[in-house]
C-alpha cells in the first residue's frame, strides 16, 4: 500500500498534474458559486474534456470540480444569502448573519478553512478506510434509508422550534409537493393536474433558486429603499481574518461534522446537502449557546461546510471498492473511468493501482490546494458587497433564470422558480421557514420509497426489522433528535424557575 | 404578534386549504397503492393548518391593531412592480427570446431601481447579457430560447 501511496504522491506532483488539480478547482468552484448550476453538473460537462487526457490528469480534472463544485455553492449564500448549492442552505443561515453584522471576511474564512478541513478528512477515510467502510454501505437497505430520511426531517423540529407548528406544516405540505409525479414503487402518475411536465415530479433545484433567491433580491430592493430615504446601512464588507481560537474552540464539532460527512457520503442516495443538515443540527444541539444559531454562529458554518465537503471522498468509496455509485457525481465518475479502462470494484485497487492511488493521493492535495484557491475566490468575490443593489439584484434575477432554464432547458423550471420565488417572499414575511422546504423536498422522494420497500419486505414479521444493528441505531438517534428540543425547553424552564426561586 | 400578521397568517390558512383541496381533489385518479402516504401527508397537513388557523383567529380578536409603517405602502408598490416585472421578463423570454428579452428587463429594471448613471445603463444591460449568452451557449452547449414569436427568422 505506501508504494502505491509515494506511486501516486510522483504522479500527482507533476507539474501538469497540479496545474490539472488547480484548474479542476477553478471551474468547480465557479459551477458551484452560480445558482442552477452544480458539482454534478461541473463534472458533467467536462468529462468529453478529460477524453483527450490521460486516465489520472483526467480523474484529477474531474475530483477538483467535484470539490470545488461542493465548496463554491457557499460563497454567495455567505455573501447574499443565496445558497449556489442545497448543501449550503445552513451556511447561508448563518453566513448572510455575519455578513449583515459586517463580518463578511470571518465567515468566508470560515467557510474555506471548514471546506478544507472536511474535504481533508473525507480524503483520508478514502485512502485508508475505503474497504472497510464500504463493508458498512453495503449494510444500508431500504429501512436504513427511511430512518435516515426520518432522522433528517427531524432537523425541522430543532431548525424550527421557536416557531414549530408553523415548521411543521412548511415541512408536511413540501413532503406533500415531493410525492406529485410517479409513485415509487408501481409507477403510477399522482397529483398532475394534467400537467405531463409533472410526470416526472417537481425538479427540487430551480425551486430552491427561486426560493431563496427573489425574496433576497426583493429584500434587497427593500433595503435600497429605506437607504434613500436616510436609513444608510454600514459597509459589510470586512477582512478575510480566520479566528484561530474560534476554530480551536470547534475542535469537538470538525470531528463530529467530518464523521457525519463521511458517513453519509457513502451511504447511497444521501449526498452534502443532507450531511450538512445533520451536522449544522448536532452542532446546534450541543452548543452552549443555541439562540446564536440563525444570528450568525460561527460553529453552525463549520458544521455545515465541514460535512458538506466530507461527502466528497465519502460517496466515491462504495463506488471505488464496490463499483456502486451511491451519488449522481460518483454515477459520472464511473462513466469516466470506464472510458479510461478502468473498473471500479475490488480488484480495481490491484489492477490499477497507479491511476486509483494518484486519485486517492490527489483527493487530498486538491483539498488543501482548495484552501489557497477558495481564499483567492473568497477576496475577489468579496467585492460582490460593494456593487449597488439594483445592480446586484438585477444581475441575480437574470442569474437566477437562466440558471434555472439550464437545468433541463426548459420554461416550466422558470415557471417553477419564480412561484416559488414569490411563494418564498411571502413566507418570509410571515415567519414560515425556509429550510424545512429545501430538507423535505430532498428526502421526500427517499423516505416514501424507503417506506415502501420497508413495507413490502416486513409485511406481517414487522419485529424482524429490529434485528437490523444500523436500523435501529438510526431509529435511536431519530427519537433523541425528535425528543431532544422539547427536553432541553423543559430544561431550561426549570432553570428559570429555580434561578427565579433564588 | 400584531393584528395585521395575524390577519395574514389567516389568510395563508385559508390558502393552504385551498391548495389541499386541490390534491384532495385528485385523490379518485389514484390506486389505492399510491395514495396511502400522500393522504397520510394531506390529513396531517390540514390538521396543522386547522392548529395555525385557530391559532391565528384567537390572536387577532385579542391584539390591538399596531402603528402602520410609514413605508408600507412604498415598499408593496415596488415589490408588487418587481414582481410583475419579473413575471414579464418570464413571459418574454419564451416569446421573444433570451438576448432582447434580457437586455429589455435589465435596462427597465435599472431604471425602476433609478439607477440613471449612462455608463451604467449601457455597459450591465450588455455585458450582462452577452456573457451569458456565449458563456451558456458556447462554453456550457446550453441553447437559450430562441423566442417562439421570432421563429420566422430562424
Amino acid at each position: 500500500m505506501f508504494e502505491n501511496i509515494l506511486l501516486g504522491l510522483t504522479t500527482v506532483f507533476q507539474p501538469f498534474n497540479l496545474l490539472i488539480c488547480a484548474a479542476g478547482l477553478f471551474i468547480g468552484v465557479l459551477f458551484g458559486a452560480l445558482p442552477g448550476f452544480s458539482a454534478t453538473m461541473g463534472v458533467a460537462v467536462f468529462i468529453p474534456f478529460s477524453y483527450v487526457m490521460e486516465p489520472e490528469a483526467a480523474m484529477l480534472l474531474l475530483a477538483g470540480i467535484y470539490c470545488g463544485g461542493v465548496y463554491g455553492g457557499s460563497i454567495p449564500a455567505v455573501l447574499i444569502g443565496i445558497p449556489g448549492t442545497p448543501a449550503s442552505v445552513p451556511t447561508a443561515m448563518e453566513g448572510q448573519a455575519l455578513t449583515r453584522a459586517g463580518r463578511s471576511g470571518e465567515a468566508l474564512a470560515t467557510v474555506t478553512f471548514s471546506s478544507t478541513i472536511g474535504g481533508i478528512v473525507s480524503a483520508f477515510a478514502l485512502l485508508i478506510g475505503a474497504p472497510l467502510l464500504a463493508l458498512i454501505a453495503m449494510k444500508v437497505g431500504a429501512p436504513e434509508q427511511m430512518m435516515i430520511a426520518i432522522f433528517g426531517l427531524s432537523v425541522v423540529c430543532t431548525l424550527s422550534f421557536d416557531n414549530l407548528l408553523k415548521g411543521l406544516l412548511v415541512g408536511f405540505i413540501s413532503l406533500l409537493i415531493a410525492t406529485v409525479g410517479q409513485d415509487p414503487i408501481m409507477g403510477f402518475p399522482r397529483f398532475t393536474a394534467g400537467f405531463y411536465q409533472l410526470t416526472g415530479g417537481v425538479d427540487v433545484v430551480p425551486i430552491l433558486i427561486g426560493l431563496f433567491s427573489f425574496p433576497q433580491v426583493l429584500q434587497m430592493l427593500e433595503e435600497h429603499l429605506a437607504e434613500k430615504d436616510g436609513d444608510k446601512e454600514v459597509s459589510r464588507v470586512s477582512k478575510m481574518v480566520l479566528n484561530l481560537r474560534e476554530m480551536g474552540k470547534n475542535t469537538v464539532n470538525f470531528i463530529r461534522s467530518s464523521i457525519i460527512g463521511v458517513a453519509i457520503g457513502i451511504i447511497p442516495a444521501a449526498g452534502p446537502d443532507i450531511a450538512s443538515f445533520f451536522a449544522y443540527n448536532e452542532a446546534r444541539k450541543s452548543a452552549k449557546d443555541p439562540k446564536k444559531f440563525g444570528n450568525g454562529a460561527l460553529e453552525g458554518i463549520v458544521a455545515s461546510e465541514t460535512a458538506n465537503n466530507a461527502v466528497t471522498g465519502g460517496s466515491l468509496i462504495p463506488l471505488l471498492t464496490l463499483g456502486i455509485p451511491g451519488s449522481a457525481p460518483a454515477a459520472l465518475f464511473l462513466g469516466a473511468m470506464i472510458i479510461h479502462g478502468l473498473r471500479p470494484g475490488p480488484l480495481l485497487f490491484t489492477q490499477n493501482a497507479g491511476e486509483v492511488y494518484t486519485l486517492l493521493v490527489g483527493f487530498i492535495v486538491i483539498n488543501v490546494m482548495m484552501f489557497f484557491v477558495g481564499w483567492f475566490y473568497c477576496r475577489v468575490s468579496g467585492k460582490i458587497l460593494l456593487i449597488p443593489k439594483p445592480v446586484l439584484a438585477t444581475t441575480i434575477v437574470v442569474l437566477s433564470t437562466v440558471g434555472a432554464f439550464s437545468i433541463n432547458q426548459n420554461m416550466w423550471d422558470v415557471l417553477m422558480m419564480f412561484i416559488a420565488g414569490v411563494i418564498g417572499y411571502i413566507m418570509v414575511k410571515n415567519d414560515f421557514p425556509l429550510s424545512p422546504v429545501a430538507l423535505a423536498l430532498l428526502l421526500g422522494k427517499v423516505l416514501e420509497q424507503g417506506l415502501m420497500q420497508t413495507m413490502t419486505l416486513y409485511s406481517g414479521k414487522a419485529m424482524q426489522i429490529f434485528t437490523r444493528p444500523l436500523f435501529v441505531i438510526f431509529l435511536l438517534l431519530t427519537l433523541t433528535s425528535f425528543l431532544y428540543p422539547f427536553f432541553k425547553n423543559a430544561m431550561d424552564k426549570k432553570k428559570a424557575a429555580a434561578k427565579k426561586e433564588d | 404578534m400584531c393584528k395585521k400578521k395575524s390577519l395574514n397568517d389567516i389568510l395563508i390558512c385559508i390558502g393552504i386549504f385551498a391548495f389541499l383541496g386541490v390534491f384532495v381533489a385528485q385523490l379518485g385518479d389514484i390506486s389505492a397503492e399510491a395514495k396511502g402516504y400522500p393522504m397520510f401527508l394531506i390529513i396531517c397537513s390540514a390538521l396543522l393548518t386547522g392548529a395555525l388557523l385557530i391559532k391565528s383567529v384567537r390572536s387577532y380578536r385579542c391584539e390591538q391593531a399596531g402603528e402602520a409603517d410609514p413605508m408600507f405602502k412604498q415598499m408593496m408598490l415596488l415589490v408588487i412592480t418587481y414582481t410583475l416585472l419579473f413575471a414579464a421578463y418570464i413571459f418574454l423570454l419564451d416569446k421573444i427570446g433570451y438576448i432582447i428579452s434580457t437586455l429589455l428587463f435589465v435596462v427597465i429594471s435599472l431604471l425602476m431601481l433609478q439607477v440613471r448613471k449612462l455608463p451604467v445603463l449601457v455597459l450591465l444591460p450588455l455585458g450582462l447579457t452577452f456573457s451569458m449568452y456565449f458563456l451558456f451557449t458556447k462554453f456550457l452547449m446550453v441553447t437559450l430560447p430562441s423566442g417562439s414569436w421570432l421563429s420566422f427568422l430562424m
